[in-house]
């Protein structure tokens, strides 16, 4: 089972916990730095890149408001091109439909490429249950499913991870591990030669899909390592899950959006391969699958469909808001508490994950908007972020803060009121913010001096200027 | 003269009367009228960053009002993030309480409203003749300079664009700031953000003064006070001699 | 869930949509803008050529069977390559025969398992010049390219487009409307970054591309 980190905790206690680790904070600030720099560097190659995020969040608002036809359209050709599909409404009608395709099969063993939708799903977890033995190939998912542990980045799942952690991990998976150095080419190599076992062992592939385009049912997944090549092409049996939002209409929008995603992702131009990917292997084909399945996943989706949050489904998962947010640098992905971490992870938190600790992650922003301005696609994700707020205060704020809060609109919404309250602040050198933790400023903060003049509207009157 | 109402913010009416008086003097000093409006309060930030809508538009559209019926062709805001309040937020605030007079009423308001150094910027445009426009003057102090670090805050740069015009105001007054690293992230303020999430917002408060103490600066300037009262904060007690002081400040005739 | 049950539960959640204010309303505008690279008077092969070698890749332009023959030897030598296997492409036929005449053994290429050899060696559809990338139709073998260590792939000069737009934008009518079931585009060998953000080739896919371009 996959440990969950949120039940239980509180963005502070996990906060807290990420901070006591400063090799930790060393190692994200460093990655996330380089990462960030990566992509600013690789945008700013191309001439209109400006233009092409303004088209991206148009075309994808457009994908969405027009979802019904274009998964209709991607069904019906996935299907005349002899794949399966299937709709699942939620996680237990997605992993019990891949569970059935593997018992029909007899499979015992699965690969897995990156799918983030998997691990919001739990995939794993429910194949294991069945008592089919699942290996992600991807590097950096390989160590973290090694160490028990979810992804802490949703692009480089094991960022949190140095290498004496990998050497340890990778000297427990077998003998021929047991001298192996702390050089990331050897660990590379040496994952190389278990997983490629795996890989021909392997009797089911799963993926996600980075884009489905409806127009000629396509699949696409963009990749640097390969594993996504090997998982669709070795197996007799090959599943794609994917987020029903990760559509587009066709090539020309792919296009555009494979430009926009290595990018904004790796800062890189193109990824090592991109696999398009139209149904199972062909008449007179020599590899590839018997079977192919395309599983669209709802799982809340729907809801955020019919709610001001839709934006969010234009997401297309690059990982750049994480890179360049200055809450992410500090804590990683596990201080977020799931798999979906960063903006992007504290707008899906309250609207994808049913525990009530997931309604917090909005907190987890300063507000800063670095993430609108990374985001290949245009997400205003700190406007997102405050309707996700509104929504939880109307819901249920705690009845102190709301008291203080209507206390602070009834005194500042008066001019009289607001000058005895901010005279009295000048005088005390106190701006408190009401409803709010005492403690919270203090602790780590010298307070503000008081003003001697009592406070800017006094000064002026006495002094004039 | 140029008329110009001044919206001082909450926070130098509270905690900066300084701050407040330098803005004055700056801008009487390069022949502004200033007049404060008596009626103005705060933009409502507050709430409407933790999500308390009803009480952000109550405290916003007090401010509206006393900022609505002044007379002058611009007023200034020196506060980055309470700018962005009113030009960016102040419509959607009122639409989601259904106040759409006052959502019209903000809207009407977005083209005099000017963040303090963009208001110093079309100040030097606007005196000097074509050709010597893309250098600017500022008056100031030119004596005795520190080594100055500039702080980029969030919603001045992102949201209002903001990026040039404070470091040419302090380069007119012989000041060349030191390019840093992390100069354009966030410091970690963030409202009701810095007491509710203290160790997050004190980890990206230290960051940033890290990146400071190497460079060995002697003075932060900033246009939000916030901000700096936040990194000060944290400065003092790290035991850090850093100076933390607003545009103005820095500006400052006197 | 029934198909037609999961589409209308989306129909009806798209017009139960509010419409709440924004700061930032989407754009306006229609169509798919053109991606604008930086300028670049350089013949496309010469582009392709560079670019490939900052990919990680190796390219050549084969002028004649000498050279096809030298280029294969160097690869053999690189690598020390005993075995290959090649894809049923007529493009590659001269290229398998080289590579017998130097002492390879040359597999027929049946299914996965006769894939793993030292050296696949396959044909590309096409080029792209700004990212030296090799587009491969898998229908004549998705296995060659990516089972062995090394994957030597031969494009027409002729084949070289500019941008990867010249690829993705006119993919379907290439192929009639029906692609085959594998499309792969091919930049460099396999890489990842996933061990403190290192650089690491071969992950998973071949540890070197090379690449002849064949003129007339």
């Amino acid at each position: 089972m996959t440990p969950d980190l949120l039940t239980g905790t509180t963005l502070r206690s996990r906060a807290a916990r990420a901070l006591g680790d400063s090799s930790l904070t060393r190692v994200l600030r460093k990655t996330t730095s380089y990462r960030d720099g990566l992509r600013q560097q690789a945008e700013s190659v191309l001439r209109n890149h400006d233009e092409l995020v303004a088209a991206a969040r148009r075309i994808r608002a457009d994908n969405i408001a027009q979802l019904p036809a274009l998964l209709e359209q991607l069904a019906d050709k996935w299907e005349e091109r002899g794949g399966q599909v299937f709709f699942a409404a939620d996680a237990h009608e997605a992993n019990a439909y891949v569970v059935d395709v593997a018992l029909e099969r007899g499979v015992e063993h699965a690969v897995k490429s990156k799918s983030m939708l998997t691990e919001e799903i739990a995939l794993n977890d429910a194949l294991e249950a069945a008592g089919i033995d699942v290996v992600e190939t991807d590097l950096g998912e390989w160590i973290v499913q090694l160490a028990g542990q979810p992804p802490s980045h949703i692009l480089t799942p094991a960022v949190h991870l140095q290498r004496d952690d990998i050497q340890e991990l990778f000297r427990n998976v077998d003998d021929r591990g047991a001298d192996l150095s702390d050089a990331p080419e050897e660990l590379a190599a040496f994952a190389r030669r278990e997983l490629r076992r795996r890989f021909l062992q392997a009797d089911l592939g799963i993926t996600g899909c980075n884009f489905a385009v409806a127009e000629t049912g396509t699949v696409t997944l963009v990749m640097n390592e390969g594993n996504g090549r090997m998982v669709t092409t070795l197996p007799p049996v090959h599943v794609a899950v994917m987020g029903m939002e990760r559509i587009v209409a066709d090539w020309q929008q792919l296009d555009l959006l494979l430009h926009l995603l290595p990018r904004a992702a790796t800062g890189q131009d193109i990824t090592v391969y991109v696999n398009h990917l139209t149904g199972p292997r062909d008449t007179g084909e020599m590899d590839g699958p018997e079977q192919s399945h395309l599983v669209i996943v709802d799982n809340g989706r729907s809801d955020m469909l019919g709610s001001e949050f839709r934006e969010m489904l234009h997401c297309i998962r690059c990982g750049a808001c994480l890179n360049t947010c200055p809450v992410y640098r500090q804590i990683g992905g596990h201080g977020y508490g799931w798999s979906y971490s960063g903006p992007m992870g504290a707008v899906l938190a309250p609207l994808l994950h049913a525990a009530p600790e997931a309604r917090e992650l909005p907190q987890a922003s300063s507000l800063c908007g670095a993430c609108h301005d990374a985001c290949p696609v245009g997400i205003p994700l700190q406007d997102l972020l405050l309707g996700l707020r509104r929504r939880e205060t109307e819901r249920q704020a705690p009845p102190s803060e709301a008291a203080a809060w209507r206390a602070w609109a009834a005194a500042w919404s008066r001019p009289a009121t607001y000058r005895a309250t901010t005279s009295a602040a000048a005088r005390l050198g106190r701006f408190v913010p009401p409803g709010l933790l005492p403690d919270g400023w203090t602790d780590s903060r010298a307070v503000p001096r008081p003003d001697p003049g009592g406070g800017f509207r006094a000064r002026l009157r006495r002094e004039g200027a | 003269m140029r008329r110009t109402a001044l919206f001082p913010t909450c926070v130098i009416d509270t905690v900066a009367g300084d701050v407040g008086m330098a803005v004055v003097r700056v801008l009487r000093s390069r022949g502004h009228d200033v007049d404060v409006p008596d009626d103005a309060t705060c933009c409502g930030q507050p709430g409407w960053n933790a999500g308390h809508v009803d009480e952000a538009a109550a405290v916003a559209k007090q401010t509206l009002g006393a900022l609505a019926t002044t007379t002058e062709d611009t007023i200034c805001v020196p506060a980055g993030s309470c700018a962005t309040m009113i030009r960016v937020y102040w419509p959607v605030l009122f639409r989601l309480v259904n106040d759409e007079e006052s959502a019209v009423a903000a809207e009407g308001l977005r083209d005099r409203v000017r963040e303090f150094s963009e208001l110093l910027s079309e100040d030097d445009k606007a005196m000097l003749p074509e050709d010597d426009q893309a250098t600017g003057t500022t008056p100031g102090p030119t004596a005795a300079v520190a080594a100055t670090a500039y702080h980029h805050s969030c919603h001045m740069l992102r949201e209002l664009g903001i990026e040039t015009q404070p470091e040419q105001a302090l380069q007119a007054a012989g000041i060349e700031p030191v390019e840093w690293d992390g100069e354009r992230q966030c410091c970690g303020f963030g409202g009701t953000f810095a007491v509710k999430q203290p160790e997050l917002s004190t980890a990206m408060a230290d960051e940033k003064l890290e990146a400071l103490e190497e460079l060995e600066v002697e003075q932060v300037v900033g246009c939000d006070t916030s901000c700096l009262l936040h990194l000060r904060g944290r400065a003092e007690r790290r035991g850090m001699q850093l100076r933390f002081r607003h545009l103005a400040e820095v500006l400052d005739p006197t | 869930m029934e198909r037609d049950v999961f589409l209308e539960n989306l129909r009806r959640k798209l017009a139960s949509a509010p419409s709440t204010p924004s700061a930032h309303p989407l754009p306006s505008g229609t169509g798919v803008p053109a991606v604008r690279w930086p300028e670049d008077d350089r013949p496309p092969v010469d582009q392709f050529l560079s670019a490939v070698a900052e990919h990680g890749g190796g390219a050549r332009v084969i002028r004649s069977r000498d050279e096809l023959a030298q280029f294969a030897s160097d690869v053999i030598d690189e690598h020390g390559i005993s075995t290959v296997v090649a894809t049923t492409e007529p493009v590659i036929e001269e290229l398998a025969g080289v590579l017998v005449q130097r002492g390879v053994e040359l597999r027929e290429f049946d299914g996965p398992s006769s894939a793993a050899a030292d050296l696949g060696i396959t044909g590309a559809m096409a080029g792209i010049a700004r990212t030296g990338t090799v587009v491969v139709d898998g229908s004549a073998g998705r296995s060659p390219s990516l089972l062995p260590e090394v994957h030597l792939v031969l494009v027409a000069a002729s084949d070289i487009v500019e941008t990867p737009a010249e690829v993705w934008r006119t993919l379907p009518d290439r192929f009639d409307g029906r692609l085959p079931s594998q499309v792969v585009l091919v930049t460099g060998p396999s890489k990842s970054a996933d061990i403190e953000g290192v650089l690491t080739v071969g992950v998973h896919g071949p540890r070197a591309v090379w690449i002849g371009v064949l003129t007339d």
